[in-house]
Order: structure tokens, then sequence, then C-alpha cells
């Protein structure tokens, strides 16, 4: 914390789920770096880039983008994964139907791995991704695909393309924009533990010497 | 979610408990290529933690028939394979774990929630399970009910309709409809005197918390005086909490509150465990609790076991005389290596006579010896130093007591490697695994493995669990232990306090027995259950069955679980549930007493055995990783993700750190998020960070990419497809954001 101390902060992790190849990394490298290559290998060692957001005058905003990163590609995510997540982007390939196929299940189990702490299920968006090129299937009917929104509770679903940067930061905006209101209506930093302790020190590591004996 | 799986890698690890998590986290660390299997449908193997649905579907798989039969028919001979190639042989692989044995389980409760009316209490002292009154206010009737039914109701949750029927659990449980009745006033008969001592406990903790507050922040003991005094005036009695009557249903609704241990063990303040999660970052996606506090059972009475300084000072139960005993002796303990003249010629004689030899009080040396120590009746000289010590020194890290437990249960801590394997490119599967292993006939190497669905994957090195050891290479009658399990739900704490407890109690040993019951008892605030029930673990070495194990401790714990004679005065927490089960125990095994022509690039890991901690698994790991990848660093630190800079679009070069003034006035902030130089330069070292952009620069400037900078190999190509006047846009909609 630096100058500006009256300025709200928060801090956000938002999940990135979809098939192998549905551009999940190539969005959230648009999103936080403003570039793409369609060369990307699978990140490697890094868990999730981070995106700060200068929201309005007063709220500064962190986000965490956690992306699968084609590793735990078979949809068998560790639980380290989806803990305390707050909202997701559930990505398939307008390309390859078979990618908005497996929406259902992607969403399934995130519904079923994380909730909000009020018991409500995360906010997701649905990304049509790719969308720069011919599409395939169901996204070709925008009535068909809201009615399908509504049924699988994603809370919105846009075209994006990583490539040519449409509509990336809509979505986001418009997932952040419920993330903030779900945060004033259950107020998430006020149901921190505060008996949680983390190993790395930035909790109550005791001053040596208490330790050394009894 | 795709299929097919790369056809190579440098090592593939089958089961995901914690030494092949580990294991599997240090070799993608160091570059290694790595598949990570697992056959169950969750992480963690003989180390998990689940909810209540998912523990019931577990308990469902262990008692199958159809999975008992496979597992004795299983892999006896040499496997036809169509995935061969010219010289190569296959082995198969069991695909059911078949390390739990002796699972039985009893209910303690209704069904449905069902209180009938006082008037009706003589009507109801017979109970058939098939009832399903009606709730009704009155508190005044307990019911304890042990029916088949009911245990049989309790696991049909399982969601899988392939999963066994009902009749095909509980092979153990008996009908017994005996009710209990209970009466309030009964209960109260002297309600001054339990709040006086309530009063007392409640004093007593608090006054323990401020005089560790005293000296924690003030090195003045006015201070902790005052603090004191002041604890005293506020002090209420707290009220009487007359427990929730639970049901199954209550259970069943609630079932994802639970986080229940398959292996609930703890970490020591200063164990190996917490030094690699600190040293390798990976602790970063773990939360803890400290434990507490540690009673003990005392001439019948469970007692809080004073560990810390200040607990000495303040514990009621130590006289003062005892006090300086008692901190001379465990000041001489921590480092007893450098006074063996205190205990030469005791080493190997037994450590009960040698702290009696020490001159301590009756008290003390239960302390010492079955709290702190929590030795085996026959534990050495040496043993039990050793054991205090560790204890010890584990002190004054973390809370009030040596111990961590992991929130979430520890389920949770091989998932933390392997979410460190996964970043660094290791591929996860569940649900899959070897189903045979092919291995080459001149060599006796293993060359890969045929996957469950077919495929032939290729590998340098195999890891596996020991329950993936083909049985073709297992030696017949291995030398293996047992650890006896007991999970139990009851209404209330073993002993109550003001706030929730995490605890550890250590109960000696019974007659005839050489190992003492370790239990732990886990609430609400450990996310173990819903709020107002408690999990309880019990855990020893197997003699026998466990139930035959555990219950002479469990009936010194809580109410009599057989319903009989019970005891409606008791304060003791009563049983809604529990389950018992044998755990194999190879931790203890010379890999060479059990497997036999196993080929040298498989390397074989142990389940989670009867410790407490974790010292064994850390160990295993880190010296099958040696054997592996001899020279390399076992897990080395991971940069921090939120270390890594984004650079912003005027592109400022990583090695140089941007000045305040490079930033426009509307990036004012930038300095709160851009870590210190030499934070990052420790998170790049050694790993293969992309660099770009500065999220926090939004509002600079210019569609311009400046060339990523960064210490790796990842480093893409700047500049590709932007640069355009529709970024500049976007980034100016950003800033506006």
């Amino acid at each position: 914390m630096a100058s500006s101390g009256d300025k709200k902060e928060h801090l956000y992790k938002i999940l990135v789920i979809g098939d192998l190849g549905t551009g999940k990394t190539s969005i959230i490298k648009r999103y936080v770096h403003q570039f793409f290559s369609q060369h990307y290998r699978a990140t490697i060692g890094v868990d999730f880039a981070l995106k700060v957001i200068n929201w309005d005058a007063d709220t500064l905003i962190r986000l965490q983008l956690w992306d699968i990163a084609g590793q735990e590609r078979f949809g068998n995510m560790t639980r380290v994964y989806y803990k305390e997540a707050v909202g997701a982007f559930v990505v398939f390939d307008v390309t390859r139907a078979s990618t908005f196929e497996a929406v259902s299940k992607w969403k399934n189990d995130l519904d079923s791995k994380v909730q909000l702490p009020n018991g409500q299920s995360i906010p997701a968006v649905l990304l049509a991704n790719k969308c720069d090129q011919a599409k395939e299937g169901m996204v070709n009917n925008t009535s068909q695909m809201d009615e399908y929104c509504k049924e699988k509770s994603f809370i919105g679903w846009f075209e994006t393309s990583a490539k040519e940067n449409i509509n990336i930061d809509e979505a986001a905006r418009y997932l952040v924009t419920r993330i903030l209101a779900n945060d004033k209506a259950n107020s998430y930093d006020d149901q921190v533990d505060k008996d949680k302790i983390m190993l790395d020190g930035t909790t109550t590591d005791e001053p040596e010497g208490r330790g050394s004996c009894c | 979610m795709a299929d097919e799986l790369p056809s190579e890698f440098d090592a593939i690890v089958l089961g995901t408990g914690m030494a092949e998590s580990i294991l599997a986290a240090a070799l993608a660390r160091c570059g290694q290529k790595v598949l990570h299997l697992d056959r169950n449908d969750y992480y963690s193997g003989g180390w998990a933690t689940f909810n209540w649905d998912g523990l019931q579907r577990w308990i469902t798989r262990q008692t199958h028939p159809a999975v008992q039969a496979m597992n004795e028919a299983e892999g006896t001979k040499p496997v036809e394979c169509s995935k061969l190639e010219e010289g190569e042989s296959a082995l198969s692989v069991p695909q059911q774990a078949n390390t739990i044995s002796n699972l039985e389980m009893f209910t303690y409760v209704r069904e449905k929630a069902e209180e009938p009316p006082p008037e009706e209490k003589e009507a109801q002292e017979v109970v058939t399970d098939k009832e399903e009154g009606q709730t009704s206010g009155a508190e005044e009737i307990q019911q304890q009910i042990h029916t088949t039914e009911d245990s049989e109701q309790a696991t049909g949750l399982g969601e899988s309709p392939a999963d066994a029927t009902p009749e095909e659990l509980a092979k153990e449980t008996e009908s017994d409809d005996k009710s209990d009745d209970r009466c309030d006033e009964k209960k109260e008969d002297s309600p001054e005197e339990k709040k006086q001592q309530e009063k007392q406990d409640g004093l007593e903790e608090e006054k323990q918390d401020s005089q560790e507050k005293g000296t924690l922040e003030s090195p003045a003991p006015a201070s902790s005086v005052v603090q004191q005094e002041k604890v005293q005036e506020k002090s209420e009695p707290p009220k009487k909490m007359e427990p929730k009557k639970w049901s199954m249903d209550d259970i069943h609704k609630e079932w994802r509150r639970f986080n229940i241990d398959l292996s609930p063990k703890m970490l020591f303040g200063r164990g190996s465990l917490v030094e690699l999660l600190i040293t390798s970052n990976i602790s970063r996606y773990c939360e803890f609790k400290a434990v507490s506090r540690i009673l003990t059972l005392l001439n019948g009475q469970l007692e809080q076991v004073p560990c810390s300084r200040a607990d000495v000072f303040s514990s009621k139960f130590v006289t003062v005389l005892e006090k300086r005993m008692l901190m001379k002796f465990l000041t001489f303990c921590v480092e007893y290596e450098q006074h063996p003249e205190e205990y030469q010629g005791w080493e190997e004689k037994p450590f009960s006579e040698y702290l009696q030899s020490r001159q301590l009080t009756p008290n003390l040396q239960h302390f010492i010896f079955h709290a702190i120590a929590m030795a085996t009746r026959d534990a050495t000289t040496l043993e039990g130093l050793k054991s205090t010590q560790r204890f010890l020194r584990s002190l004054g890290r973390y809370g009030n007591t040596p111990f961590l437990w992991p929130l979430y249960g520890p389920g949770e801590l091989p998932q933390c490697f392997c979410r460190m394997c996964a970043v660094f490119a290791g591929i996860y599967c569940l649900r899959r695994a070897a189903r045979e292993l092919i291995i080459d006939k001149d060599s006796n190497k293993c060359k890969g493995i045929v996957c469950t669905e077919g495929q032939r994957i290729s590998c340098r090195w195999m890891v596996m669990q020991g329950s993936y050891v083909p049985h073709m290479c297992r030696k017949p009658d291995p030398p293996v232990g047992s650890v006896s399990r007991g999970i139990f739900f009851t209404d209330r704490s073993l002993k109550a306090s003001e706030n929730e407890q995490i605890t550890l109690l250590s109960i000696p040993p019974v007659e005839g027995s050489n190992f003492p019951v370790r239990a732990v008892e886990l609430g609400n605030g450990a996310s173990a259950c819903p709020k107002g029930m408690f999990v309880v673990h019990l855990t020893s070495q197997g003699t026998g069955s466990a139930k035959a194990d555990l219950q002479p401790a469990a009936e010194k714990l809580f109410q009599p679980l057989d319903g009989e004679d019970a005891d409606t005065e008791s304060d003791r927490p009563k049983v809604l549930w529990c389950v018992y089960f044998n755990q194999l125990d190879t931790t203890d095994c010379d890999p060479s007493s059990l497997y036999t022509g196993l080929p040298e690039n498989i390397v074989v890991t142990s389940g989670p055995g009867v410790d407490l901690g974790y010292e064994q698994a850390v160990q295993q790991a880190r010296s099958l990783f040696e054997q592996m990848c001899p020279g390399e660093e076992f897990l080395p630190a991971a940069p921090n993700p939120e270390d890594i800079i984004y650079e912003d679009d005027d592109g400022y070069k990583s090695g140089e750190a941007p000045s305040s003034s490079d930033n426009s006035e509307e990036n004012g902030n930038d300095s709160e998020w851009k870590p210190d130089q030499e934070k990052l330069d420790e998170g790049v070292a050694g790993a293969s960070n992309e660099v770009s952009q500065d999220a926090a620069g939004e509002g600079a400037q210019g569609g311009d990419e400046g060339l990523p900078q960064g210490g790796g190999e990842e480093v893409p190509q700047g500049g590709e497809g932007t640069g355009d006047a529709e970024a500049a846009a976007k980034d100016t909609q950003e800033a506006e954001m």
C-alpha cells in the first residue's frame, strides 16, 4: 500500500476453462498483455496472469486469471485451482462444435467444485472464441444461444476473438461488474477467516526464540 | 475434453498420494515431462479428504463384492497384449487399491428428524426405524437408535447408480432399537456447579491467551496482568448450549460441509513438509489453522496439556514445584544430544522408567510420556527423547501447539503439489491408469504403459504407489503392517470451550496393548463438518480389526456406543455415526521385502502409514528424486506470478525498474503494484517467465508493443498482430474501466 490509501482495492480470482485449443491462453494474453501470438506454447511455470484495473476513481481491482494452461486439461483440475474463485469464463471454439458440446460438462464441473460463500454458483460468462472464423453449430443462432445460457445459468455470452481483439474487454467488464455486485451484496472481505495461516510468514509467524524451547 | 495423451514422457506417475505428488512436482520442476495418472476419480488416493457424498461413495467401493472378487482374481500371470513389440512382455496393473479392510459402519441417530412430544415418551421406548414422525419442539427426549437400515440408507446416497446396493454394505450392523430418554431436569441437577466450572474453564483459557499476548506483544509483565483483570471483569458464564439433535437427514443435507479425511495427519511446525512448502513456494496454494490445544486423558478426565512456556505457568494442573521440574526437563530435551551424561546407560531402556528415574511426579511423567512424546508403551529412552524433542522444536512457530492442520483437510496437500506439477507442464488424468506395464525382456526395464484406454505411452521412469505394483512383482506374505482408523461424527466437543478448538489427544495404550490411540477433533472452524457437529478421528497402529483396536478408546471418550447403559448425565459427546477401517501400512518396509523382479526404472512409494506427520513421505520423495535425477535441485522456489512484471506500453526493460516519473499521472498507483526489483529477480531466477506489458499501465499511450523482456525461453515474439490503432483504443477503454 502506497500513496493512495483511501482507494478501495479488490483481489478477484477468475477461472478460464474450456477444451484444449479453444484459445484460453490467447484470451488471457490478449486481455492482460494486449497482444496475440499464434505461437504460444503452454504457459509454463505461471499460475495465473494478473490484470490490474483502475475501475473507477475509488476502486482498484486486481484480477487473477487462472488458466488451466492445457495441463490439467482432462477436466481434472485440483481443488487448488477452483478454490476461492469468484467468477469464470468458459471458452469454446466456434469452428469446432465438439468444444461447444463440452461446455455444459465444464459448467457442471465448475458448479460442483466451487461456490460463492452464500452457496450460489459463481458467475460464469460463456465465450464463443475465434469468431473471426467460420462458425459451426448453434452459435449461429443468437436467440438459441441466449436460451442456452439461461438454461445452463451463464450470466451471458460473448463472441470473442483474441486474434482480432473483439469483445474480450467487454466480456471481462461484464463479468467484473457482476463480481463487484456480488461482492457488495456478500462482502467477501468480511468473511475472511482471521485464524487462517499461510506458511510464507504473511500471518502469525511468531518471533524466533519463543519456540526454541518451551 | 481431449482423450488422446502424448505418447512419450520422461516419467509416468501412478497414484496421486503424498509421496507420488511431491515427486511428480519435483520432476516437472526440473524440466522432466511428467504424466500423472490416478485410477480413482479423485485426487490423493489413500490420503484423500471427502465430503459426505464422496465418503459414502468411497465406502461403497471398499465393500462392493464385485470389487473384492476382482482384487482376488487379478493379475497372477503375464497377460496378452496387442500393443507389444518384439522382445517385450506385459504385466497387468491392479485396477483397485485393495489397501482397505475390516470396514464397518454404524449409525446411531434416526434417519429423519423426530422429536416426539413428552407425553408419548412411553410409546417411544421401542422405536422402529420405519417411523417418520414429525418434528416437534420438545427437547427433552433424545433417541438413540442403532439399526441396520439406518446405516444402509446412509450409504445409499452414492450418486452413481452402478454403486453397490445398500444391502451389500454395513456388513456388521446390528439392530438395536434402544431409546435413550433424557430429561433436561435431570441433566440440570446442579446448574450452578456447572456454570461455575465453565466459568473457570473459560477464564483459564482466556488467561492463557492473554498471557501469550502479554509475552508476545509487550515484554512488560505488568501489561499481561492488566489484561487478565480485564478478562475477569467481562467474562460472563457461557450459556449452557444444548447440543443439536442430528438426524441422518441433516447430515445428508449438509453433505458439502464435510471434509472427512482418510489420513488425518498434521504438520509439525518445523517439520520437513512445512520447510518444503515454503522453500518450493507451494505454500501459496495451501492454508492452515494452528492446532489449538493438546489434551490428555488423566485419571479419566480430559486435561489440557501445557506445552508452551505460558501454558506451563498458567496450568492449574501443575504445582509450582512441578512447573520448575517440567521446565527444567523440557529445556534439557530440546538439546538432549548435548547432554549425553543425562541419559547415559538409559538409551535402550524403557522411556517410562527413565522418566521415573528423573524424579518427575506421576502427573509430569504422564504429560511427557503420553501427551508430548506420544510414545508407545515399550518406547526406549532414546525414542522418547527424540519424540519429545521433535514436539518441542516445532513449538512456537505457528499458534499455541507444535502442529498445523491443513484447511479443507490433508487431502488438499497432495493436490498442491499436483498443481505445481501441472503448472510446470505435467499432464493430469484421473480415472485413468496403466492397464499394463510394458517390459523389455532383455534389459528388464519398463518401457512404458498401455493405459486403460488402450493407448501405448512410453517413458524412461515409472513411479507408482505400492498398490499399483503388479501382483507378479509382489512377494507372498509381505511383512506389512496396518493402521486402524475410526471416524466419528459427534454432537459436541470432547471438552467444551469458549472458542472452537482443533484438538489433538493421545490416549495411552490400554491394558495389554503397546500402542496409544491418537484422537484428532475437528469442527466447523477447521472446515471438517457443519456447525454444531464435530468429527473425531481415531488412529492407532493396527493389531487387529480397527473396531477392536479403537473401541476401548472410543468408550473412554464418548457416550456408550451400544446404547446400553447410556449415561444420561454424561457431558461426553454422543456419536451420531461412525466408520472403522484398516489401512495397509508399508511405510516401515524395505522395498526388497515387498517386491521382487521389479524393473530397476520403477520406483515405488508408500501409503500414509500411522505417523502423525509427513516426514516419511517427504523423505521418500526426496530420496527417490535423488535416485532419478542425481544432482538436480529438489523443488526449488517457483516464481510468484505476482512478482512478474508485465511491462507497460512504453516498454520498460525488465532489468530496469521504471521510475515513477515515467508514468503519467493517471497511473499514479503503479508503484503499488510493482514488486520490488529484488523480489522480481528472485522470482525470475530459474524459471521461464514471460514478461510483457505492465498490466497496471493501462492508461499509457500508444499501441506500440515493446519487445517483451524476460529471463526465459518462453519469451513470445512481441508485437504480433497488434500495435494498431485498435489496440490503442482498447487501452484507453481499459483505463476507463
